[in-house]
């Protein structure tokens, strides 16, 4: 793992997210907001790794970015051997569809679907028949302790149930990487702590990388790395494990 | 995405909805039941101003100073005298058969609903050499208290041979069905006898037929007539075919209203399916953001939302035809009669289709507008909206 905001870093040969001189600006009104500046950011296969920092500084900018659901006005990032920043959004789409998971705080689960329905979207996407995808939904429900509730819509759930599925959803077509944005951010301490441990588990047992934004510090104590961010800019890194 | 999880996710997802997918489809078939209506009447006014013209070598005496000749009379004497000149100009053969016509247009009821049709009251011969018609079943009437039917009326009524028609208190019975070359008009034929027997001869005749010889040329003869001292200012003189022109340009003029009709149900419901699929798709634009984001490419997405829409629309589609068949045959009759103008409505086949057509391309036009707009947003703008 590297961390140079200040300087000009080395390329680690064995990074799965490999960033150089990230800069995302956009406008907000008649204000240039400048969200990232300059971020350099090398993660290796099957980390856990946990991104601080307070409000605006950011985080979740850098994960929108590492996945391709936004492009940076500069700088390099790659991810899993794919250069991200010049690629169409059919590529980009492919990318997330074959190598990305992303989890978001408020869940984003389509009503319409049940649990099992909406953790199978990936595998849809990717072309499966609903005969083998639908037992691999099954199995990740049951990883994440919803087997009982595959039927369910997600109105029929609870936040953390409904976090459960997303997780599971984000996992189902073994990605290399799993994004978190605030996964706890709307769940309560005591959910918000076995939603932790169920992603840290998942994270030992199936290989794929972790990169969780949060304010929740507690979550540090099972990082493997954890960074944090301040105005657009990565200003520590520390490996509690 | 195979074809079996495609409907399954297109079921759920209406389903999901329901209320408002029914509310969607109701809508959208109520502009399709107004698109059906308005081209079925348009068509229907269109094929009767495109009825073939008919020769004729009738010229029709008629009062000048009404607007509508049943409200008129031509006296006994002024028909001998515009005889006579034709005889004195073209030779004593020149006229073939003269026939004073007893005629009105009546509201009759006919089932359960009121018709007009117009009734012609003329001497046995009159009928066939002059009006020309051509009998389809039954006989002439020759009774004072028979009459004969066009097939039109007929149809209008739902009359049976045979069966007895009451007109102003007077018991009628109909002897015959008849086929009346002037066009599809809901006539009723009588003797002329018969026709003074229930209008009474207070009022005389309303038009004058007199046929000429096949060899003179009615607009010659016709000139010739209006130039004759007493016909003109008081009467008028028209070639047999004027006069149901008269009728067809009215229902010409009524045919520009129900165009105007038909291309507005045209823009609602082309437009009305549009916004309804825009705005169904505008408000979902979080889902269907959150798809691309799990990896759906654009053109699968569209193909997913254009089979939501194409259901929707197919579904409204068939509801508002149905609507409009019942609409049609429960409220119209299937056909109706304007001043004995026979109008059958239906709705052909063409148009159907081409309701169909329009209905589901502007619903893949605005599931492809609408996606097309999404695409060029940012999924991040999207995703927090």
């Amino acid at each position: 793992m590297h961390i140079s905001p200040n300087s000009a870093p080395e390329t680690q040969p064995d990074s799965l997210i490999h960033v150089r001189g990230l800069w995302k600006t956009y406008r907000r009104g008649q204000v240039q907001v400048e969200a990232l500046r300059g971020v350099d950011l090398d993660i290796p296969p099957g980390a856990f790794v946990v991104l601080t920092g307070p409000s605006g500084s950011g985080k979740t900018t850098l994960l929108h970015l590492l996945c391709g659901i936004d492009h940076p006005t500069a700088g390099q990032i790659r991810v899993d051997g794919q250069s991200l920043e010049h690629a169409s959004e059919a590529d980009l789409t492919r990318f997330r569809r074959d190598r990305v998971g992303f989890i978001f705080q408020f869940y984003n689960l389509i009503p319409a679907l049940n649990a099992l329905d909406n953790v199978i979207l990936p595998l849809l996407a990717k072309g499966l028949a609903w005969k083998k995808a639908a037992p691999r939904g099954q199995a990740m429900l049951e990883l994440v302790g919803l087997q009982a509730r595959q039927r369910h819509k997600p109105g029929e759930l609870s936040g953390g149930e409904q976090q459960r599925v997303a997780i599971a959803r984000a996992l189902v077509a073994q990605p290399a990487i799993v994004l978190a944005d605030e996964p706890t951010g709307d769940l309560d301490s005591t959910t918000a702590r076995e939603v932790i441990q169920l992603m840290r588990q998942l994270n030992q047992q199936s290989g794929a990388t972790f990169l969780l934004a949060t304010h929740n510090l507690e979550i540090c104590q099972v990082a493997t790395h954890h960074y944090e961010m301040s105005d657009g800019l990565l200003i520590a890194k520390s490996t509690p494990r | 995405m195979n074809i079996l999880v495609f409907s399954r996710y297109l079921l759920n997802d209406l389903r999901h909805d329901l209320r408002h997918s029914l509310l969607t489809i109701a809508g959208l078939s109520m502009m399709a039941l107004s698109f059906l209506l308005a081209s079925a009447l348009s068509q229907a006014f269109r094929e009767f101003g495109s009825q073939p013209g008919f020769a004729s070598q009738n010229l029709i005496l008629l009062s000048a100073d009404t607007i509508d000749p049943m409200q008129g009379s031509v006296s006994q004497s002024t028909l001998e005298q515009a005889v006579q000149a034709v005889q004195a100009a073209y030779g004593p053969g020149s006229v073939r058969y003269v026939a004073p016509t007893i005629l009105r247009t009546l509201r009759i009821q006919a089932g359960s609903t009121v018709r007009s049709m117009q009734v012609f009251a003329v001497e046995p011969r009159g009928m066939t050499e002059v009006y020309q018609l051509g009998l389809l079943e039954g006989r002439y009437p020759t009774g004072i208290t028979e009459i004969a039917a066009s097939e039109e009326a007929f149809d209008l009524a739902g009359w049976q041979i045979g069966q007895s028609i009451d007109f102003y208190g007077q018991q009628f019975d109909l002897v015959g069905k008849v086929s009346y070359q002037a066009g599809k008009i809901s006539s009723l034929w009588m003797t002329y006898f018969a026709g003074e027997n229930l209008f009474g001869t207070r009022r005389g005749f309303q038009v004058a037929a007199i046929q000429i010889s096949a060899s003179l040329d009615p607009e010659t003869v016709r000139a010739y007539l209006e130039s004759t001292p007493g016909i003109l200012p008081d009467y008028a003189v028209y070639l047999e075919q004027e006069v149901h022109e008269r009728l067809g340009q009215a229902i010409q003029d009524i045919l520009k209203f129900t165009i105007v009709m038909d291309a507005l149900a045209l823009g609602v419901i082309t437009f009305g399916i549009f916004n309804a699929t825009s705005l169904t798709l505008a408000e979902r634009s979080r889902e269907i953001a959150l798809l691309r984001v799990t990896g759906f490419l654009t053109g699968a997405i569209r193909r997913f939302l254009f089979g939501r829409a194409f259901l929707q629309t197919l579904l409204a589609d068939l509801l508002g035809w149905g609507l409009a068949e019942w609409a049609i045959r429960q409220q119209m009759g299937s056909s109706f009669s304007m001043h004995g103008a026979y109008v059958r409505i239906s709705i052909s086949p063409e148009n159907l289709l081409s309701g169909l057509a329009l209905t589901i391309l502007f619903a893949w036009l605005g599931v492809w507008l609408t996606t097309c707009s999404q695409g060029r947003q940012s999924l991040v703008a999207l995703l927090t909206d």
